[in-house]
């Protein structure tokens, strides 16, 4: 059994009365550990089937398997529970507090994690380390440059150890040395944590440094 | 909770410009609402019906206008030629049927001299001038009795050998407040003895409840009160000094009388001193009460209003923050924050602002009244609803906030 198995999934979506099918009869299975770039035009769904899989949105029809088990979300509350210590997410624009510190921003990943300050503490240490990000623990966003920016952004996205971490254009912002500097970044946290990582991208060079490229096409 | 209380107390930090608007608009609310249910609970308690009745209406306080006070006062404690005119003219004055003198004192009997104190010891309290732990105490004539309009629930009240009691064996008769109901039955004697003196006091009636008496512009609860018809224990000052003493009352039963007139024809065709009558309390009171409730209605519009003006301005400041903040609560539910615990630290942050803006009135009412004159939970009754409102319709952007939205860059 796939760790991620989409099977016959439609989404359409209804902008007066006008009825966009954006995926039809979609099927997909992504292994554990996998990077899987998703290519595509616009328009062909490739944020829409990032949504699905992080529990932000759901399919009109269709199966939606995360390891081994069949979601059913139907809500924002059902997936907000979904994704809670299980999906990291990884933005284009960083999606990162301007009011907190990067530590603080990195330690926003376990709020919703039972565990005791001074473990909070370490692990974001110990990420702030690995990410070569320590140094500005106390800064602010603002301050930061685009590729420090998007390590604090993977930072809170891997903190509480998810199975699945999903990127939507990490490097759509990034020159292109910073863009090399996040994708050997995340191949590294592929290889050395497990983790299993999507990304939607529309840079070939991203597309060839993961496992497995999938290319949507527009219906 | 971690979440709901860190996120609250940083909101409140990192906004100081709102969060100041926001608590000014609380202290100002909370402060219209203590003032008017603090003139609420003042004209409650302050005014009974009782004082609406014209009787208060026709009592007056007598200043007599005398330019040496003491050498008049000597004249009516040694009996000169001037006290006997001044009786002349007490007696004319009170030829007139409908109009009589009378007077009244409140003094405090130390618990401890009354045999049996134990029965009482609920009644008393510390009376810091007496230093003592006292029963409140009047002593009243039968003609003050009716000049106060006063009634009896059960037994009877006094009568004119009540006051002239003189027989130092026989007990002073005692008409006690509702509050001894229980305590006492009609016809129980009451002894008093503080070592030197030994006295007693028969209970004649009790007094129906919510019985007051008007001082000086204040009112008093008679129920726990013990009425003496005579000083207890006894002093047998007679009536007619108090009468001629000065602050004594006058009563009349006739609204048609012009009691000022009538009084300075006898005292000038008799070469005494004039006497000047002020409408003793009732008629102030009625005035006071006249303008304290139209008072309250003022300030019960204004709390009412400035409440309204506060709702919505908390509400416009709320919503702004929401709308401006969407692109931080879509982070949090990213991280998997649920909304509900967004708006837990947004209602926490509002509450811990009520509780902060609550205490200029608590420091107001302990300045200026040395305690807090009325209960937090009525203020906090009429400002928790304010803010719950005015909570709505950031909730209900918080409810619709929307991460796919967020994703595609549509909120920054």
């Amino acid at each position: 059994m796939a760790f991620i198995e989409l099977d016959n999934i439609c989404k359409s979506f209804k902008t007066g009365n006008k009825e966009t099918i954006v995926h039809k009869d979609l099927s997909l299975k992504i292994e554990k550990g996998e990077l899987v770039a998703i290519m595509g035009k616009s328009g062909c769904g490739k944020t829409t089937l990032l949504n699905i899989l992080a529990g932000i949105d759901y399919p009109d029809s269709g199966k939606y398997l995360f390891d081994g088990t069949e979601t059913d979300i139907r809500s924002t509350r059902d997936g907000i529970e979904f994704r809670r210590n299980r999906v990291g997410m990884i933005l284009q624009h960083f999606a990162l507090i301007n009011d907190y510190t990067v530590f603080e921003n990195v330690e926003l990943g376990l709020w919703e994690t039972k565990l005791p300050r001074s473990e909070r503490n370490s692990r974001t240490n110990a990420v702030l380390d690995r990410l070569g990000i320590r140094k500005l623990a106390d800064s602010y966003p603002d301050k930061l440059s685009g590729g420090e920016k998007q390590r604090v952004a993977i930072g809170r996205a891997i903190i509480s150890d998810p199975m699945l971490v999903l990127a939507d254009e990490p490097t759509g912002s990034l020159d292109s040395e910073t863009e090399k500097e996040i994708i050997d970044l995340i191949r590294e946290l592929n290889s050395t944590l497990g983790m299993t990582f999507v990304i939607v991208t529309h840079d070939d060079e991203v597309a060839n440094c993961c496992n497995r490229v999938i290319t949507l096409q527009k219906h | 909770m971690r979440f709901v209380v860190s996120s609250a107390l940083r909101s409140i930090f990192h906004n100081p410009k709102e969060t100041l608007l926001i608590l000014l608009n609380m202290i100002l609310c909370t402060a219209t609402v203590f003032v008017f249910v603090q003139n609420y609970y003042y004209l409650k308690e302050h005014f009974s019906d009782y004082y609406d009745k014209d009787s208060i209406a026709s009592n007056y306080m007598v200043r007599m206008n005398v330019s040496n006070m003491h050498s008049y006062l000597d004249d009516i404690k040694n009996g000169t030629p001037m006290y006997f005119v001044g009786i002349e003219v007490y007696n004319e004055i009170e030829k007139n049927p409908d109009v009589f003198f009378y007077d009244f004192s409140d003094s405090s009997i130390d618990a401890e001299d009354i045999v049996d104190s134990d029965k009482i010891k609920d009644l008393s309290s510390y009376d810091s001038d007496s230093e003592c732990y006292c029963i409140n105490a009047v002593n009243y004539s039968e003609k003050t009795f009716r000049a106060l309009n006063l009634t009896v629930k059960e037994g009877r009240g006094f009568t004119a050998s009540d006051s002239d009691n003189n027989d130092p064996d026989a007990p002073v008769s005692v008409i006690l407040g509702n509050d001894y109901k229980g305590i006492y039955e009609i016809g129980d004697i009451i002894e008093y003895d503080n070592g030197s003196d030994h006295d007693k006091a028969e209970v004649v009636g009790f007094l129906k409840e919510e019985s007051y008496y008007a001082y000086l512009g204040s009112i008093y609860s008679l129920d726990d009160h013990m009425i003496m018809a005579t000083e207890f224990p006894r002093d047998f000052e007679s009536e007619i000094k108090q009468g001629l003493r000065n602050h004594g009352f006058i009563h009349t039963s006739n609204p048609d009388l012009d009691l000022q007139k009538y009084i300075n024809s006898i005292t000038t065709k008799n070469g005494f001193y004039t006497m000047e009558l002020e409408p003793a309390d009732g008629v102030e009171i009625s005035e006071t009460k006249d303008v304290s409730e139209k008072n309250v209605i003022l300030i019960g519009t204004l709390a009412i209003t400035g409440g309204i003006i506060c709702t919505l301005a908390l509400a416009m400041i709320m919503y702004n923050r929401s709308v401006r903040n969407r692109a931080k609560y879509c982070i949090f539910m990213c991280v998997g924050v649920p909304v509900w615990k967004i708006n837990a630290s947004v209602a926490l942050e509002m509450l811990i602002l009520l509780i902060v803006s609550i205490f200029p009135t608590i420091a107001l009412s302990i300045y200026e009244y040395g305690q807090l004159m009325i209960p937090i939970w009525q203020i906090f009754a009429f400002t928790i609803p304010i803010i719950m409102v005015s909570l709505i319709p950031t909730f209900r952007v918080n409810g619709k906030t929307n991460i796919d939205e967020f994703i595609r860059n549509k909120i920054v």
